[in-house]
């Protein structure tokens, strides 16, 4: 699995999230974020979950080997990094190669910074957030600040601002309809964007999939991201302004964060859906 | 996805559970979910964000605050007091339409006798659904269940009637729709930005009218809505 090392843990470098909410009855804090503006602007320049864990530093910036290439986001206060030896900037996708290092000096204009990792992070979450409490040692790394030698894994995310727009779907209520053949094809299936499209929802060009009906008896609820076979056995996709309820089998879904990529395709462009 | 069973006020319920993305929640018995999605969309929970109540379903979107164990809060639910139905005349004038052709083919009678018979069903309010004022009235008679299209039309005017399987319903926006419209209403349902934006509730009862395509033109220079109309 892919990994980042803590050469250098800089003052104070934590795991961070936007914190447990409405446990104060338990005398347990909210902890996350010191700045949640800019922890949130540094993970969705990646397009991950607002509550996606990331690394917050303090004063003074960790050095940190990536062992694996990976793309990284920073923000908040300017700790004047640098990547090996050339200056990277804040609130930018940085492309970071096998190898390496990124490394700062004191924060300039600010305090904290925000690091993160377009991955998901192999942290547990502790009452349902990954932020780190320092008094009580949960959440985070071993809830305890980073220290050298402290390795962090994560699982690949899709690139999605390079080369082919990837994205996974689930199977939906009515994916047992699909013929074994359709089922497969899932797996792994590239569409074009039909220029018929629009705001409610997206035509997919391509290969049809058989199934074994394409009417429901009744109309039945679908959400943005639903996946759709009338007839033609063409799929659409429910988008933003979509139809909150129809008859059409809805074969399968994609997560919500992955209809930002999905509409970020022009009409006339592909998309690769994955079955997981 | 897992399942799991769920007993509320006497009612037995299936409970689908999309990887923590989406319930979707299906009655064993009939006429009890519609009350069960009302009053879990009107307690208003907080790892629920959105609900979605259709006859046979009700989809709950949910966010990242659910897990299993809040479903038990659904017991804490307390059953409304009935609803009182009421009755409305749905004005339609039943215009020469290309989508004709298809329900007389599959309904196997002629225009006039399609007509005659949809003048003579009381029609309920079976859901609220598709795009905003869009109902679905349950009540057509088995022989006016025509299939939705293969490929939706692109373009279908508000307020058209149509024909989709089991229901008749009704278009209150322009929208693209896979269903087969035999009619125009000349008012309008929609009382936008109320909440709920129409003035109908599941259950009422709905009465269909033939007017002339004269007729049409006087109630729609009127601009009334439904209940002005009723009035």
């Amino acid at each position: 699995m892919p990994s980042l090392e803590i050469i250098k843990p800089g003052l104070l470098t934590t795991i961070q999230d936007m914190g447990r909410q409405g446990l104060a009855y338990y005398a347990i804090p909210p902890s996350g974020a010191m700045d949640r503006n800019a922890a949130r602007i540094a993970l969705l320049l990646l397009n991950l979950p607002e509550n996606a864990p990331l690394i917050e530093c303090t004063s003074i910036a960790p050095t940190i080997k990536f062992q694996d290439a990976v793309q990284i986001t920073i923000s908040g206060a300017d700790f004047q990094w640098v990547l090996n030896d050339s200056p990277v900037m804040l609130h930018t996708v940085i492309d970071v190669q096998a190898g390496d290092t990124l490394s700062g000096k004191m924060a300039k204009d600010g305090f904290r910074a925000y690091v993160a990792i377009n991955g998901t992070l192999q942290l547990d979450k502790v009452y349902n957030s990954y932020a780190t409490y320092l008094n009580a040692g949960i959440g985070g790394y071993q809830g305890r600040m980073l220290k050298k030698g402290d390795i962090i894994e994560w699982e690949g995310q899709e690139d999605h601002y390079s080369g082919t727009n990837s994205i996974p779907i689930l199977p939906g209520p009515e994916f047992s309809l699909l013929s074994e053949t359709a089922q497969q094809q899932l797996r792994d299936i590239t569409y074009t964007i039909g220029s018929d499209s629009n705001r409610m929802g997206l035509r997919l060009r391509g290969a049809q999939l058989q199934s074994s009906s394409y009417q429901l008896e009744h109309s039945l609820p679908v959400l943005p991201g639903f996946i759709q076979l009338p007839p033609s056995g063409l799929p659409i996709v429910i988008l933003q302004d979509g139809q909150i309820s129809g008859g059409y089998p809805r074969i399968a879904y994609l997560q919500e964060q992955y209809l930002a990529i999905l509409n970020q395709i022009p009409l006339g462009g592909e998309v690769r859906f994955g079955l997981v | 996805m897992t399942s799991r069973s769920l007993h509320l006020n006497n009612s037995d319920f299936e409970v689908q559970n999309f990887n923590n993305d989406f319930l979707l929640i299906r009655a064993t018995e009939e006429g009890t979910l519609a009350t069960l999605g009302k009053l879990i969309f009107e307690k208003k929970f907080d790892f629920i964000d959105e609900v979605i109540v259709t006859e046979q379903e009700v989809c709950l979107k949910l966010n990242a605050r659910f897990n299993d164990t809040r479903m038990e809060l659904f017991s804490t639910l307390q059953p409304a007091k009935q609803q009182v139905t009421n009755t409305y005349r749905l004005p339609i004038y039943f215009a020469d339409h290309e989508d004709w052709k298809g329900v007389t083919k599959s309904a196997g009678l002629g225009k006039e006798e399609v007509i005659g018979q949809i003048l003579t069903t009381d029609f309920t309010v079976a859901m609220f659904g598709f795009l905003p004022g869009f109902i679905y009235l349950n009540g057509l008679p088995e022989n006016l269940h025509v299939p939705r299209k293969s490929v939706p039309a692109k373009y279908v005017k508000a307020n058209s009637v149509a024909i989709g399987g089991k229901y008749l319903g009704l278009y209150a926006l322009d929208s693209p729709g896979g269903w087969h419209v035999i009619g125009q209403v000349p008012v309008s349902i929609l009382q936008f930005p109320q909440l709920p934006p129409l003035p109908l509730n599941l259950e009422d009862q709905i009465k269909c009218v033939r007017i002339t395509s004269e007729e049409f033109a006087q109630i729609n220079a009127q601009q009334l809505n439904l209940i002005d109309y009723n009035a």
